[in-house]
């Protein structure tokens, strides 16, 4: 699929594009955003990193482009999300979703943000519950996993995430809340 | 609004679909309160957790500006489609090379054919010929061709 910018509308305001001019800025601000959607996405490292990459290098050819209806970081965002479904539509990348699905799993209960003021037995509960939502997030729909974690990773409002993935805000409330609803589901959540 | 919020109700309001009863009934009761915030936990820590694991997992920035990054990877995508050229024409040269071949095998072919049809062609040997043409000089036949 086919990065557009399209749906970007006109009038570029003057803060986006200050903050376009210097780009380098722009890449140290927004990387570690744009890097940790595409890993929670992906779960592959090297993928996320070459697709981060290739987000800032798309983002950089067409910075002229950009009219500034959105805020940079959405539109990175926007690139981002294109950058994973053309990913995941080739079914190599489905494959080693699999694959990596079970490695970075065992990662990421490593070096989760734990409050280490909370009993040990507290502590191996909330992991675990860390451990259920992810699982669960991961059999959503690409794109209920998407606006998922566009809103509770990056707690995103409804509006940037529909400039993001160029959907209208019913929409994206209407994935956001199958996605809720089918991980309250299955972490146990509801009754 | 009847009672107490729903389990859906409760993943409406998570989800951003905010329905001003729901809202008025949150307000005023605990209990529905608590149980939202119940909700809500796991979906935080998730968002929490996993922007702890990324940022753990976030390669160092790269010191290479953006503009000599794009300029490097220009001159490799240049490159690559030098190689390709490269590629292309090793390719290519035999198979002309094939070709202009086939081209000068035909044209051989032709003047051996040319050089066997005079040959068939000939009435007598070519030892014999002297022979022929005496023969013919002698024979009345034959004086239109010597007296020409």
């Amino acid at each position: 699929m086919e990065t557009t910018l399209a749906a970007e509308p006109s009038s570029m305001t003057a803060v986006a594009a200050g903050e376009l001019a210097d780009f380098d800025a722009v890449v140290r601000r927004y990387q570690p955003a744009v890097f940790r959607f595409l890993l929670a996405s992906l779960r592959e490292r090297e993928a996320a990193e070459n697709l981060t990459q290739e987000c800032f290098l798309r983002a950089y050819q067409a910075r002229r482009n950009f009219r500034g209806d959105a805020s940079v970081r959405t539109w990175l965002m926007r690139i981002a999300v294109n950058l994973v479904n053309d990913r995941r539509k080739s079914a190599r990348l489905r494959f080693w979703r699999r694959a990596a699905q079970t490695s970075l799993d065992v990662s990421f209960t490593g070096d989760w943000l734990a409050d280490r003021r909370s009993s040990p037995e507290a502590e191996a509960s909330a992991r675990e519950q860390v451990q259920a939502v992810w699982r669960a997030a991961a059999e959503l729909s690409e794109r209920q996993h998407a606006v998922f974690l566009l809103r509770f990773v990056e707690e995103m409002e409804i509006r940037e995430i529909a400039a993001a993935m160029g959907l209208q805000e019913g929409t994206v409330k209407a994935h956001l809340f199958r996605a809720v609803d089918t991980v309250r589901k299955k972490i146990g959540d509801t009754p | 609004m009847s009672g107490h919020l729903s389990s859906v109700e409760i993943s409406e309001w998570l989800a951003g679909i905010r329905d001003p009863d729901a809202e008025r009934h949150l307000a005023e009761c605990a209990g529905c309160a608590a149980e939202l915030e119940r909700a809500r936990e796991p979906l935080a820590r998730f968002g929490a957790a996993t922007r702890a694991w990324c940022a753990a997992e976030t390669p160092a920035p790269r010191p290479e500006p953006m503009a000599s990054a794009v300029r490097r990877r220009r001159s490799l995508t240049a490159m690559r489609i030098a190689l390709a050229a490269a590629a292309a024409l090793m390719v290519a040269a035999p198979v002309y090379q094939h070709h202009q071949h086939a081209i000068e095998m035909a044209r051989q072919d032709e003047v051996l054919l040319e050089q066997v049809q005079a040959e068939v062609s000939r009435s007598v040997p070519e030892p014999m010929q002297p022979l022929e043409k005496l023969v013919a000089w002698n024979s009345p036949s034959g004086q239109s061709g010597s007296s020409q």
